[in-house]
């Protein structure tokens, strides 16, 4: 169950259309990962002993999150995980950074949705590979589902891998896919106070994008408070105002991309 | 919830233990968990568990951040990581804290 909206996880999951299978560590790969633990034992006062755990709650998939990173490092994959709300643009800036950079820098995209697989389909009639997971009832992906979709996206040395995560502006923020970083989308028809409604993705995120600024003249979204308030909830975040539609802020995107690649 | 009584119930057989009688979790404000839902599925979720009548205790970790200018460590209570004193962004210090510290169980 999803710890932060309770919804059912795994069991209806499905990767390009076929069920997931129950992780294993009998899959073929020569690297080994580590699992720490830390356990102390004392004797408390009354009836009961206590044991300590200091453990993650997420601590299972937080070990899954990090194979997926080791990985990622073995075939020198740079891995982006990209959360906004449904609707916001997320697979047309994917589509529209296959067709700008698709020539110069190999591109793979693993693509999370409850049910369907068109967004996976527009990635590669864009001309990228595409793996579709299907959450089913869960609202986020997790570290296993990446993992299982893995092993079903040939990944090139040196390329760039996004994974689209479910439409969710809560949950995902919580799960650590081994990801290198968290991209985060707020549209300009979604209002300039989204940042202060929804902060935890802005606190996890390194990224902002703030999608379809080609719409402005139609809009009262204002960009400057968006961005203060994004600032305010962390000073850190990286932003670029984009249209997915017209490129405006685009290249400036791109080329904080490749200077981070 | 259900990673939360795996792991206890896993680490109480572990300890040859045959009852989990308290859990103790460290939740922090930025969590993302809500701790009164939390607290409203732990007896159903525990029902037919180990952990069945347990006690749940939580140690709420605040949100804070440490100014980047004057260094003065501030509860971030509207979720602003700014410093309350002099303005300056801040960096999170603590909150986001999803853990279980431990667990009582009996023989």
């Amino acid at each position: 169950m999803c710890q932060d909206c309770g919804c059912l996880e795994a069991d209806q999951t499905k990767i390009d259309g076929k069920p997931l299978a129950v992780m294993s560590h009998a899959h073929p790969h020569d690297h080994s990962h580590q699992h720490d633990h830390l356990h102390h034992m004392k004797e408390a006062d009354g009836t009961g002993r206590e044991i300590s755990i200091k453990q993650n709650i997420l601590q299972k998939n937080n070990q899954i999150a990090q194979h997926n990173r080791e990985h990622f490092a073995q075939h020198h994959v740079f891995s982006m995980n990209w959360i906004s709300a449904p609707g916001s643009g997320k697979t047309a800036l994917l589509e529209r950074m296959v067709e700008d950079l698709g020539h110069e820098l190999s591109i793979a995209v693993i693509e999370g949705d409850q049910q369907t697989d068109n967004d996976a389909a527009r990635i590669r009639q864009a001309g990228a590979e595409a793996v579709q997971i299907n959450t089913g009832a869960a609202c986020h992906l997790d570290a296993e589902m990446v993992h299982q979709a893995l092993h079903k996206l040939p990944l090139q040395q040196n390329s760039l891998l996004v994974i689209e995560n479910v439409g969710n502006m809560v949950c995902p923020t919580a799960y650590d896919l081994g990801e290198h970083l968290k991209l985060s989308i707020i549209s300009c028809t979604e209002g300039e106070d989204k940042p202060l409604k929804y902060p935890d993705l802005l606190l996890t995120a390194q990224v902002l994008l703030i999608n379809k600024i080609d719409l402005m003249p139609y809009l009262d979204f204002d960009l400057d408070q968006c961005i203060q308030w994004a600032k305010q909830i962390n000073p850190e975040i990286t932003i670029f105002p984009v249209s997915a539609k017209t490129k405006e802020g685009l290249p400036a995107f791109y080329e904080w991309l490749q200077q981070t690649l | 919830m259900m990673s939360i009584l795996d792991t206890c119930q896993q680490e109480a057989k572990k300890a040859g233990a045959a009852k989990v009688s308290k859990i103790h979790l460290q939740i922090g404000e930025r969590s993302g968990v809500v701790v009164d839902s939390l607290k409203f599925v732990f007896d159903m979720a525990t029902q037919d568990t180990m952990a069945e009548g347990a006690e749940l205790e939580i140690d709420l970790i605040p949100f804070e951040g440490e100014c980047s200018h004057c260094q003065r460590r501030f509860h971030a209570s509207e979720g602003f990581l700014v410093c309350d004193q002099c303005g300056n962004y801040a960096k999170l210090i603590s909150g986001q804290e999803l853990n279980i510290k431990s667990i009582e169980v009996e023989d």
